[in-house]
């Protein structure tokens, strides 16, 4: 198994930031964003330097939790620093984007990279609907519509236009063309069984995040079997897991830290004013709703969200057999790891870093 | 829309016309009987729609056919179009008899299979013909008068490839659009990009989740392109859409 670790980029005073997304702009102080982006950059080197192979990035908006709203200019800043890892793209949410642009990015970062570029797609979460102002109810024949045509992009060797349901390109000629003939790696980040049996048929691999392993369990067997029913097999490299890591010296250590955040668990990242939740989740299952209704049942400052959880929480030993659970029950072959935790300082992610490097990599390398 | 249907012969080809529409010529050759009724609508509002289909695309002396038919029903200069064997005859008609100067306007090629077919053309039964043709199970209906898998097989089997056909394209004067669905399994992936460097004036467009019978599968999508294309050849790249919300 490998290690990834996620460039999350998080805004060193995140901890004081108010509930309910989006985080307004005020909160922002340029000295202290500087400051972060080099210690999350010192972070993805150190990784590098502690042993983990990859380094992901993830698209997300309007709150510095994680401060890449552009992962492509994340990866091209980190791919000067780090010259060893994948930079793993996981990813831009491709029906907030320009698929022809993305495609761009990806040829230039694995240019510049030189080859060390894995491309991954995702649909993003309900909130991000709202950034440049997507319908909940087409974000996923976006996505695969996307998906198709970045893929055709990078590997057509003619211009050509694309007819499509959400977008009409009449000249479509992208340059370059990526390192990594024909295309570099391409994972599809996802649960539900259409996108999973997509990336099955298109020799794509699996990323899973944050639910628990008897949760992935099943979504795993089933990339299995429709790969297999596509005749291939995916290799270790192409089921990765991306879950939240803390790490301390002994399991006692994890729990007084568990235990002295409020509410004695991570608070959810992403919260929202419930009637809005309520219309984003109905508008993307395609369910019909009584608005009224829902914001008379809805006042202000009610915000909802979930904790993500603790999907890694102990000490090395523990840690490590956990993510063996996922290897051996998921397949998961690389384990994309989030350590910038709520409330903690850039020097204990380093000490977790030194800690997971000296004594978890090793046990995770053999499985 | 009403066609106006007849027929006419050439060079003891007979051949079923309609006719609709008014506007810019437009001779559409068809085989198999696969033409798509929306489709033909969505071009015979915008233009004069001749659509002649031909029983056997591949017949000898089908292009001088076609070719002639064109002229006496279109005039001096007007487009012409075809669909997968027809694309592959409009092809030919317009490599046979080079003019100057050349009557056709603009060329548009849907599914063309003369120029690298699919290479692989298993026995296949009548649901393993749809599945190949349309990307989209509920619509095999519409393959109700699908010919026999041995005549499709003949059709479309790489031995119908004409390299001389290939080594010709630079031949064609006109401004060329030629489409494929991004689902299409009848030809080769490279086939798009055999089509546009070897025609001097060509534009290749790929509508999106269709198969090798785009007409029914995305018709609004291909016949907007197809209109864009005729009207405007080769600016049709240029957008003219509105981009102001609220001005």
């Amino acid at each position: 198994m490998k290690a990834s670790y996620l460039g999350a980029m998080g805004y060193t005073e995140r901890h004081l930031f108010p509930e309910a997304w989006p985080i307004p702009p005020a909160y922002h102080d340029p000295r202290l964003s500087v400051q972060s982006y080099q210690e999350g950059m010192d972070e993805c080197e150190f990784a590098e330097e502690m042993g983990f192979e990859w380094v992901s990035f993830s698209e997300h908006h309007y709150s510095g939790r994680i401060a890449t709203g552009n992962p492509a200019v994340m990866a091209a800043a980190v791919a000067e620093r780090c010259k060893k890892v994948k930079l793993a793209m996981l990813g831009p949410l491709l029906p907030l984007n320009n698929p022809v642009r993305i495609a761009e990015e990806m040829g230039m970062l694995d240019n510049i990279s030189d080859g060390r570029l894995i491309m991954g797609f995702l649909r993003g979460t309900p909130n991000e609907d709202q950034v440049y102002g997507v319908n909940p109810s087409e974000g996923r024949e976006m996505l695969f519509e996307g998906m198709d045509l970045i893929r055709k992009a990078l590997t057509e060797e003619q211009p050509f236009s694309w007819e499509g349901r959400y977008y009409q390109f009449r000249t479509v000629s992208v340059w370059p063309r990526p390192v990594q003939q024909p295309l570099p790696p391409c994972i599809m980040a996802t649960r539900s069984d259409d996108t999973v049996r997509y990336a099955a048929e298109n020799g794509m691999g699996l990323g899973v995040s944050f639910i628990p392993v008897e949760m992935m369990e099943p979504i795993a067997e089933k990339y299995f079997n429709w790969c297999n029913e596509a005749g291939w097999q995916p290799s270790p490299d192409q089921v990765v897991f991306r879950g939240n890591i803390y790490l301390a010296e002994t399991d006692q250590d994890a729990q007084d830290w568990l235990h002295s955040l409020p509410g004695g668990q991570p608070r959810p990242a992403i919260q929202l004013q419930r009637s809005v939740a309520q219309v984003v989740q109905a508008a993307r299952s395609g369910e019909e709703f009584d608005l009224r209704r829902i914001l008379a049942g809805s006042p202000q400052g009610d915000v909802v969200g979930r904790s993500l959880g603790l999907n890694f929480l102990g000490s090395p030993d523990t840690v490590a057999s956990k993510m063996k659970e996922y290897h051996d029950r998921c397949g998961v072959g690389v384990m994309d790891l989030f350590f910038q935790q709520p409330g903690l300082t850039h020097g204990e992610v380093m000490r977790e870093l030194e800690l997971f490097g000296k004594e978890v990599l090793p046990q995770i390398k053999e499985f | 829309m009403e066609f106006k249907e007849y027929s006419l012969a050439s060079g003891g080809i007979t051949v079923n016309c309609r006719e609709g529409g008014d506007g810019l010529p437009v001779v559409f050759l068809e085989s198999l009987g696969w033409g798509h009724r929306p489709f033909y609508e969505a071009l015979a509002q915008q233009f004069r729609l001749f659509i002649l289909q031909f029983d056997d695309a591949t017949e000898e002396g089908a292009e001088e056919a076609a070719r002639y038919l064109a002229r006496s029903l279109a005039g001096k200069t007007y487009s012409l179009a075809g669909f997968s064997q027809g694309a592959n005859l409009a092809l030919r008609a317009v490599l046979r008899a080079p003019a100057d100067p050349e009557p056709v306007d603009a060329l548009v090629l849907i599914s063309p299979t003369a120029v690298r077919p699919a290479p692989d053309l298993p026995d296949l039964d009548w649901v393993q013909w749809a599945d190949r043709l349309l990307a989209h199970k509920e619509r095999h209906d519409y393959l109700g008068g699908l010919p026999n898998g041995w005549e499709l097989a003949g059709l479309f089997s790489p031995k119908a490839s004409d390299a001389e056909l290939e080594a010709r394209l630079s031949e064609v004067k006109c401004p060329t659009l030629v489409t494929f669905g991004t689902r299409d399994r009848m030809t080769a992936r490279e086939a798009p990009s055999t089509y546009r460097s070897g025609i001097p004036n060509c534009h290749v467009s790929l509508v999106y989740d269709a198969a090798h019978l785009v007409a029914p599968e995305r018709p609004e999508a291909l016949s907007r392109v197809v209109i864009d294309f005729i009207e405007n050849r080769e600016t049709f790249v240029v957008s003219r859409q509105s981009s102001v919300i609220n001005p």
